[in-house]
């Protein structure tokens, strides 16, 4: 109703859900099974931190970082203690977070255009942006880091409202109006500039 | 669009408009505003990480007595001060025993092939070689065959981002090996030189396509000016954090040479932008340090960096830079 549309829900890591007892503590990931892992959690880490960051290269190096990161405390995950999703997610908010210390601390000045077009054709297709999305990056500037957070985690990770609770501590229901609330904020933002 | 993602809202007449128009935004916001997974960096990085699980799963599967209990956050904290402090006292061991034998600047000057001291030579813990580490870098490492009355050589030490700590990482690592010598004074002046090949730091596929590597500089305004080192353009660069861009043009064959960049950084790391050809190199003083002046430039494709504290005159670490061999 009201224009919902079904949603392919966002893809489990299958081993987890089809045998989850077989990532108890103290097992490590076989190769096949950080195959699979890699697969599934990719897409949805780098999305996430497409709200998070300021730019695809920070994104890929905090992915790289979070996995790296997996790769050598997987076997203190345990299932008994909360969701897959849950636990990747915070690794990379944690790693998030270190960045953002990072850089308050040493703040990076943004390349300027000159420097991609200096590098030759041919690479402009890593650089050019859609107008829309550097608008979005600059509304999200004005949202808190909360809100960004709930964002990111709902249309970056595509997680379902009842993990974002649990990663955020909130309950459900608060996570449904919160969101809500932000969206509406989001397009107010959009419709006030076009509307200038 | 999960159900219930705008459950919050009472409708009426009008509300029911409002909820298809957000509904509609909320689209482009899980579809078109943001960025997408580029399909070969994906399966590089899948790659890569590959490798670094099947290291990871050597260490972690050890048998019997080796397999140590998990350990509590506290515990593990006490554990890693014990080893810190152990380690502390063994390389401070190491480093005077060797000082005393190179305390004198000529022997870093007359002996270019010889011993280098070392403090992180890996695992095993051996004086590094510079044969040793021109194997591991890729390229002929140098070292000045002048240093001012009082400095000394005091440790040389080997970057290589494959052996890093994959846990606690600072920043973003170097991306090529990168030699890193340490120089030393009665009153703790600061003497570094860095050393490390520009194109190791690209990834391969961009290796291929480069015909010429391009050295971008721009320190904050004012903070840096060219200045000509062995023959080449470089900079002189009077700031605690500075950052320099490179990059190769692609397929062109257009000279070497170099627009303005706006930089800044860490101790001296290199990492990887976006855009598959280019990179940066970024240094960040000491906090110790007050004001540090550097040195820039670049030799057959290996970039010097030679860092000083504003103790040594601009005059000397130019003389410092022109004696390296």
């Amino acid at each position: 109703m009201f224009g919902r549309k079904a949603v392919e829900k966002p893809q489990e890591f299958s081993v987890v859900s089809s045998n989850p007892e077989s990532f108890n503590k103290g097992k490590a990931l076989s190769p096949d099974e950080f195959a699979r892992f890699y697969d599934s959690y990719f897409p949805r880490l780098y999305r996430y931190l497409s709200y998070r960051t300021a730019t695809r290269e920070e994104a890929e190096d905090i992915v790289e970082a979070v996995f790296e990161r997996i790769i050598g405390k997987f076997h203190t995950f345990d299932s008994k203690r909360g969701s897959l999703d849950a636990w990747v997610f915070t690794i990379a908010r944690h790693i998030l977070s270190n960045r953002h210390r990072y850089l308050s601390r040493h703040p990076e000045l943004p390349l300027e255009d000159g420097f991609a077009a200096e590098l030759g054709s041919g690479l402009s297709e890593f650089v050019v942006e859609q107008e829309d999305i550097q608008r979005l990056r600059r509304y999200l500037g004005r949202l808190s880091e909360r809100e960004k957070e709930l964002l990111a985690l709902r249309y970056g990770a595509e997680l379902p409202h009842r993990r974002i609770g649990e990663l955020l501590d909130m309950r459900e229901g608060n996570v449904t109006v919160r969101l809500g609330r932000i969206v509406r904020k989001l397009r107010g933002f959009f419709e006030a500039e076009e509307n200038e | 669009m999960n159900k219930g993602d705008f459950d919050h809202i009472e409708y009426g007449k009008d509300e029911s408009a409002e909820l298809k128009r957000d509904t509609a935004f909320a689209r482009h916001l899980e579809t078109d505003w943001r960025f997408e997974p580029i399909p070969e960096n994906q399966a590089r990085l899948r790659r890569k990480l590959m490798v670094g699980l099947a290291q990871t799963a050597a260490q972690t599967e050890r048998k019997g007595w080796l397999r140590l209990p998990a350990l509590r956050g506290w515990q593990l904290a006490t554990v890693a001060l014990l080893f810190s402090a152990i380690a502390t006292a063994v390389v401070v061991l190491v480093s005077v025993a060797i000082s005393s034998t190179n305390d004198n600047p000529s022997a870093v000057a007359n002996n270019v092939s010889q011993t280098l001291p070392s403090i992180n030579d890996s695992a095993n813990n051996k004086v590094l070689s510079l044969q040793d580490a021109n194997t591991q870098l890729g390229f002929k490492a140098t070292q000045p065959t002048y240093l001012p009355a009082g400095y000394s050589p005091d440790k040389a030490s080997l970057f290589q981002p494959s052996t890093r700590n994959l846990g606690i990482r600072p920043a973003f690592p170097a991306i090529a090996p990168t030699l890193q010598l340490k120089y030393k004074t009665n009153s703790s002046r600061l003497l570094e030189a860095y050393q490390s090949e520009l194109i190791q730091n690209l990834p391969p596929e961009a290796r291929e396509r480069i015909t010429n590597m391009m050295f971008n500089m721009a320190g904050r305004t004012n903070k840096y000016k060219e200045q000509v080192v062995q023959g080449v353009r470089g900079f002189l660069i009077e700031d605690n954090n500075w950052k320099i861009g490179f990059g190769g043009r692609a397929n062109t064959d257009k000279s070497d040479d170099a627009s303005t960049l706006p930089l800044n950084g860490f101790p001296l790391n290199f990492y990887r932008n976006a855009q598959p050809s280019g990179g940066f190199l970024e240094y960040h003083a000491p906090d110790t340090v007050k004001s540090a002046r550097a040195l820039v430039w670049r030799r057959a494709g290996v970039v010097l960096v030679l860092v000083s504290d504003d103790n040594l005159a601009v005059e000397e670490l130019q003389k410092i830079a022109e004696s390296f061999q």
